[in-house]
């Protein structure tokens, strides 16, 4: 309940602010403009071995559905700012969830540009062809396990700056490693079979490759199976870690920051 | 000449200050340093995952890609060090009623605004160690086709459409003095850098339309273009010319516009 009030309180911000809605438009345009350029110019000179439509798809369906999963980490950004400044104190004070709260705001500032992920992915999806199947519980279980992922290691961002001073580059670092491995600048399947396999035990994949093949080819193979199972329990893993280095962290945490 | 002289006086002054905080956190150099070796890994680790698969793109091979890639973080890490501070400081300033300090000044605003944060410090700290590993252990300079005449042609597109590109960067930061905040029209300006796009892979259109908007598209892939000798690059330094003095006299229009529109008080 906190979390939804939250969200539609700080949503309303864009009534004041509506031209920042026309630039995250823009700026989503542009960047998967880009990157489609790159693959565009990359299959034209190799059209053996990638297939232009289907590159087009898997990064229309990966950039947009990246948003959702994990932005620039910017929960963990914010959350660490909060922590650092000590601005904390206005959430803690309040009788009511922190990390709802906390959650509520992030989901709140860019509801606009998820309805606009969500909307490209549904229509990218519908033009690419759908048929009923038991993919679609398999993909609406990744889709869970990859928002929950992708929230715990925003957590687990903020938490760290209970404890360091610098987190920029922390975040930045995790950031670029989760871009790579998780299938968002270079489809998984460019890598071997035996790379691919120890990647899926890993709970990146889960966050864009896992979904987006998923939509994409509507059936449940055997990488799709492990991904999912070692996604459940990665995210069963993250969460007692980020329980735990939360809670260890707010007993450090003076009111007037670190 | 003595107004040349001020200025002079004024940017030693802004760098030795700029200097002085970055040391004072030291620190925070070599995590950022970290975080820049991260990401370059990450991008080597991109294309040679790219070439096990393929041979080439748009006629680059992958020493070629490269040299494309040692120029783009060349002239990020340039352009950051130079301007990008200070344009987010200007954002910053002009939200928060702050540049009524920088206009009280007996000094060309704009000239204290574009030089106040160069940061000297994060360009070696990032830059080197980065553009260090490229140039060693990654590009093979015995088999690029590069003369000394495309390498002076290189260096003069680069450091034009750098100029063009900071105009660029103005012209994202000024809608601040309007809207009160310009966070979001700058910080787009992201999208466009790192990019491993060669010249020659663009379509025409791109090229002459959306490239001729927004610089930082072209300033790398054009500049390896003219280096490897794929382009002429007479005709480039002709275009990059023109395109720096067309962003230039767009941002002295709005810059002129944007200070007649602040109000001297928190926008």
């Amino acid at each position: 309940m906190i979390l939804i009030e939250t969200v539609k309180t700080v949503a309303l911000r864009f009534k004041h602010y509506p031209y920042e809605i026309a630039i995250a438009i823009i700026k989503l345009f542009a960047s998967v403009g880009i990157t489609l350029l790159f693959w565009w110019i990359v299959a034209e000179t190799n059209s053996d071995t990638l297939e232009k439509s289907y590159i087009s798809y898997y990064f229309l369906i990966a950039i947009n559905m990246s948003f959702l999963m994990f932005g620039v980490l910017q929960l963990g950004k914010h959350t660490a700012d909060k922590i650092k400044q000590g601005e904390l104190n206005t959430h803690l004070i309040r009788p009511a969830n922190t990390m709802a709260m906390l959650i509520g705001e992030h989901i709140g500032e860019r509801i606009h540009g998820y309805l606009i992920n969500i909307l490209i992915i549904v229509v990218t999806a519908t033009v690419y062809g759908l048929s009923f199947g038991w993919w679609i519980p398999a993909f609406l279980l990744s889709l869970m396990i990859g928002l929950g992922i992708g929230l715990l290691i925003n957590i687990l961002i903020a938490s760290i700056s209970f404890f360091l001073t610098e987190v920029h580059s922390i975040r930045m670092s995790i950031y670029f490693i989760i871009k790579i491995l998780s299938g968002l600048i270079v489809p998984l399947s460019f890598l071997g079979s035996s790379a691919r396999n120890y990647l899926l035990m890993t709970p990146l994949p889960n966050l864009i490759h896992t979904p987006t093949v998923l939509l994409l080819e509507q059936n449940i193979t055997t990488e799709i199976i492990i991904s999912l199972i070692s996604g459940t329990l990665w995210l069963l893993a993250l969460f007692l870690l980020a329980r735990l280095v939360w809670q260890k962290g707010l007993r450090s945490y003076a009111g007037v920051g670190i | 000449m003595k107004e040349l002289k001020r200025q002079y006086e004024i940017l030693k002054a802004n760098i030795i200050n700029q200097f002085q905080r970055e040391t004072a956190f030291f620190g925070h150099n070599i995590s950022r340093t970290m975080s820049a070796i991260m990401y370059n890994i990450l991008f080597i680790a991109l294309i040679e995952i790219l070439f096990s698969r393929i041979s080439q793109i748009a006629s680059y091979s992958k020493n070629e890609i490269y040299l494309l890639s040692i120029v783009s973080e060349a002239t990020f890490y340039l352009q950051e060090s130079i301007t990008g501070i200070n344009m987010m400081e200007l954002i910053h300033k002009v939200n928060r009623g702050n540049f009524d300090y920088t206009l009280v000044r007996p000094i060309n605003a704009q000239f204290q605004s574009g030089t106040e944060s160069i940061k000297l410090l994060q360009l070696i700290t990032d830059a080197v160690p980065v553009l260090s590993v490229y140039a060693i252990f990654l590009i093979d300079w015995s088999l690029l086709p590069i003369t000394w005449s495309s390498t002076a042609y290189a260096l003069a597109v680069m450091l034009i459409l750098m100029f063009a590109e900071r105009s660029f960067m103005y012209l994202l930061t000024l809608p601040v003095f309007w809207l009160g905040d310009a966070t979001e029209i700058y910080l787009s300006r992201y999208i466009f850098t790192g990019n491993a796009l060669p010249f020659e892979g663009m379509p025409l259109w791109f090229k002459f339309s959306f490239a001729s908007f927004v610089p930082t598209v072209v300033l790398s892939a054009a500049t390896a273009s003219v280096w490897l000798n794929k382009t002429n690059g007479f005709i480039i330094l002709i275009l990059s010319i023109l395109l720096a003095v067309v962003f230039f006299l767009l941002r002295k229009l709005v810059w002129n516009s944007a200070i007649k529109n602040y109000s001297s008080a928190s926008s």
